[in-house]
């Protein structure tokens, strides 16, 4: 009982604490009154921030920025906001689109939430697009990621892209097979739905990230609307940090996106004298080293191991002649990975981190970095392959 | 002492204080020139022992002195001590017999509730299916047959003021912890109360906190979980009239076993383990996360299931944590009332009001289709608990958990769990720690206390 009372009085004295009137340590009736109260008022009025129920919100499902019409203004907002439906099925789907156009993003966004009814949460915004001509003058990448970045609740796991021709119109394409608004562009990119190559995912964390890390550039997919609200995905774009620099073709695509996430579901075309056949990769493997970093003239070796087997072929195709296949798989690989990293390093961009590996491996001062800055476009590129053929495709 | 002149006055006391109750009774008799009083309460008494072990030998054996020497062999035979236990044991169902010189208190007690029904509140798939019975002598009988150690030994209490109900405490002399012991004799001891009819109402006066929200003694109806528990160490106290033991000390992990963890195979004994708990978790937690994540953090689901719960929400009115204490509030009304109804119509109760909460309540837009399922989800993961008291303590619980994550989200939910858990922590049974998860064996155990006690002493 004494434990209790001790208790009690505790409650009491913070009671007595928020109310500043009672004499310490007394239990009186009306200080518990009072602790009762102020939990059932509070109870009523959740003054505490952030309370809003989940019908009183708009989630925004991606958020689109563009170039604006008006010239005198820097940007183009749009946010797509989801309508729940009540029973989600294939084709629910609906959305509201909200354009703002503002020299701030943060200016567009409190404009955008004096033109709907609930409030606005980014909480859900996995899909950030920006439009396929917002870099071609003047406007720089930190000038948009800045905003992206500092906001607390846009999810550093967003999916960033861009949109072509414009990131309104991959908004509001709207599929029929989505069960949810720019649920396709989620799928894509979580590889939860379709997974091919040709699809480079890339995340708002890892994006930034790629914008202040030496030695690694930014790089985007670029989606693609297609007639029927429908979406593709099949190339992307390479920035240096600050501008677009380079996009790249659906097969360098694959190419590079095989160095960064890693992915096997490959098809590699191999055409040369009278081989003229299609592999399917159920393995690629890519890997680089560099030798002679400090010397002048540094070496990037990289290897690239491919079990594959033929799943399409003009000729036929014999059983004996696997290793002619594999000699001449490896050549093409050789040559076309040999090709991207010149390409890119013509552009001076260094998406698969190379300075990054140096950085690495070795002590880099500012001075150092310099170093390998003024190396990089003359360094030379030793691609291998090896090529594991292992069937003909046939089942009989 | 035992001269007739007492006894007469003794016998004048015992109708004085008796008074004219309908059920008592008085004989006369006499046989060989032998003149006799008999007096017992005939509600508590077994007429055919009376006649068996009182009235045939009385009449059939020759003289006093054969009768006497047959009374004196009689084991259930005692002799006056005083007057206030002459009439302590009538009340219990003695005989007071008067002849001559003598009295003799003969133990004639009826016996009701003798027989052993079926477990109703702890049923398990193969384990025993028979319960303990009302009578002590009965669960003690069940008990030895089932542990037939020497060293079990059985104290008789007598506790409540008025009620005097008998109380046995059973343990295993060699693995009891004395410590333990003393202090449940201590705390025996300090019992105040008048009557006292039921396990749990026993482990109430036994502990020092007088509100507590989680059992700290086990109350079960199991024979078999007793002797387990006798096994280990334990102390059972069994109590005239309820078919329900106590076991002391328990900790939370007793309350969350079943019998059948012993009885089925060590992979599906550890499954229904990790399921009881994942249970606990859920029916602590549910609520509270269904406020958190409609009315705080929405983006913690995924944007799928936080769509899904905006679109059945979109008709509620009510903010969250109304509507989940709004259908709390009636699963537990519905809980309460199918508990109290006469089974016959219990299940009326049952299916009108599960009929009109689930489908009626979504459809006026009341409540949301996916708190129908938090709330079923909460309902029966409460009752995976075994022990019923544990399971009662947390279905108190998460209301606490609510209101706080109501007040203050994220924080609210993991600062009120943090809580609930220290509120755990801290309590003991009988000097053991309550939240201590891995039992030690009770050797080890053992000699350990008796170490600190050396230890202690030194």
């Amino acid at each position: 009982m004494a434990g209790y009372q001790a208790r009690a009085g505790t409650v009491a004295r913070h009671c007595n604490g928020l109310c500043g009137k009672e004499v310490e340590g007394t239990v009186t009736k009306f200080g518990k009154i009072a602790v009762l109260a102020l939990i059932a008022v509070s109870l009523v009025i959740p003054s505490g921030c952030g309370f809003k129920d989940i019908d009183k919100r708009f989630f925004v499902v991606s958020v689109g920025i563009d170039k604006p019409r008006d010239p005198n203004k820097k940007f183009k907002v749009e946010l797509k906001l989801a309508i729940p439906s009540g029973q989600e099925r294939f084709g629910s789907n609906k959305y509201i689109i909200v354009s703002v156009e503002s020299n701030t993003l943060t200016e567009a966004v409190r404009l955008a939430k004096s033109k709907v009814d609930k409030e606005l949460d980014f909480g859900h915004a996995k899909a950030i697009v920006f439009g396929n001509d917002l870099f071609d003058e003047g406007t720089t990448l930190p000038e948009v990621m800045d905003w992206i970045a500092r906001r607390r609740d846009i999810q550093m796991i967003s999916w960033m892209g861009i949109g072509k021709p414009d990131a309104l119109g991959v908004l509001s394409s709207n599929p029929q097979s989505e069960r949810l608004p720019s649920n396709m562009l989620f799928m894509i990119f979580g590889q939860t739905g379709t997974e091919t190559a040709y699809i480079v995912s890339e995340y708002l964390f890892d994006f930034y990230r790629r914008m202040n890390e030496r030695g690694l550039d930014p790089i985007l997919p670029i989606i693609e609307t297609r007639d029927k609200d429908q979406l593709s995905v099949n190339t992307m774009t390479v920035f240096n940090k600050e501008r677009r620099v380079l996009d790249l073709q659906p097969r360098e695509t694959l190419i590079l996106n095989n160095f960064y996430q890693g992915l096997s579901k490959t098809e590699i075309l191999v055409k040369s004298g009278d081989i003229d056949l299609v592999l399917s990769a159920a393995k690629v493997k890519s890997n680089f080293t560099i030798t002679g970093a400090d010397s002048d003239k540094p070496v990037i070796h990289t290897i690239t191991n491919v079990t594959a087997s033929i799943e399409e072929s003009k000729t036929p195709v014999s059983l004996d002649d696997l290793p002619k296949y594999e000699k001449a798989a490896e050549q093409l690989i050789e040559q076309r990975v040999a090709a991207l990293f010149k390409k890119l390093q013509k552009a001076g961009v260094d998406p698969v981190g190379f300075g990054l590996r140096y950085r690495a491996t070795h002590r880099v001062g500012q001075k150092e970095w310099d170093r390998w800055t003024a190396v990089y476009p003359n360094i030379e590129f030793e691609t291998k392959s090896e090529c594991e053929n292992i069937g003909n495709g046939d089942c009989g | 002492m035992n001269t007739l002149h007492n006894h007469q006055e003794t016998l004048d006391w015992l109708f004085e204080q008796l008074g004219e109750s309908a059920d008592i009774e008085y004989h006369e008799s006499e046989s060989h020139g032998n003149e006799g009083q008999l007096l017992f309460v005939k509600s508590m008494v077994d007429d055919k022992k009376v006649q068996t072990s009182i009235l045939v030998p009385f009449y059939n054996l020759d003289g006093l002195e054969q009768f006497v020497a047959y009374l004196y062999n009689l084991p259930s035979v005692k002799l006056f001590v005083s007057r206030d236990n002459t009439l302590d044991l009538i009340l219990d169902g003695h005989a007071a017999l008067f002849f001559g010189k003598h009295m003799y208190l003969v133990d004639v007690k009826l016996v009701k509730n003798e027989q052993i029904s079926e477990i109703s509140v702890e049923p398990t798939l193969q384990g025993p299916t028979n319960s303990l019975s009302e009578n002590i002598m009965v669960n003690l009988n069940v008990l030895r047959g089932r542990y037939s150690r020497p060293s079990l030994k059985v104290e008789y209490w007598a506790v409540g003021t008025m009620s005097k109900t008998r109380l046995a405490l059973v343990y295993d002399e060699q693995l009891v912890n004395p410590n333990t012991l003393m202090k449940v004799k201590e705390a025996l001891n300090q019992i105040q109360t008048d009557v006292i009819q039921a396990a749990g109402e026993l482990q109430r006066l036994l502990t020092k906190t007088k509100k507590g929200l989680f059992p700290t003694m086990i109350v079960t109806e199991r024979p078999d979980r007793v002797v387990y528990n006798l096994s280990h160490g334990k102390i059972a106290f069994l109590l005239q009239g309820t078919p329900f033991a106590l076991i002391a000390p328990a900790v939370f992990y007793d309350f969350m076993s079943s019998m059948d963890d012993f009885y089925v195979p060590y992979w599906v004994s550890r499954f229904l383990v990790f399921i009881r708990y994942i249970g606990l978790l859920a029916t602590i937690s549910l609520a509270s996360l269904y406020v958190l994540v409609t009315s705080f953090n929405p983006e913690m689901v995924r944007v799928q299931l936080a769509l899904s719960i905006a679109g059945s929400r979109a008709p509620v009115p009510y903010p969250s944590y109304f509507e989940v204490a709004f259908m709390l509030l009636m699963m537990e009304l519905l809980t309460e009332a199918s508990l109290r109804l006469p089974k016959s119509i219990g299940s009326t109760a049952t299916t009108v009001g599960g009929l009109i909460l689930g489908q009626a309540a979504t459809q006026a837009g009341l409540v949301s289709n996916i708190m129908i399922i938090v709330v079923a989800a909460v309902a029966i993961s409460n009752y995976v608990v075994p022990i019923m008291e544990m399971s009662y303590g947390i279905r108190v619980a998460k209301y606490g958990i609510l209101v706080i994550t109501s007040l203050f989200g994220l924080m609210g939910l993991v600062a009120g769990l943090l809580a609930l858990l220290a509120y755990i922590v801290r309590l003991d049974s009988f000097g053991e720690p309550y939240f201590k998860l891995f039992i030690e064996k009770p050797e080890k155990a053992h000699k350990a206390s008796r170490g600190k006690n050396n230890s202690g002493g030194a």
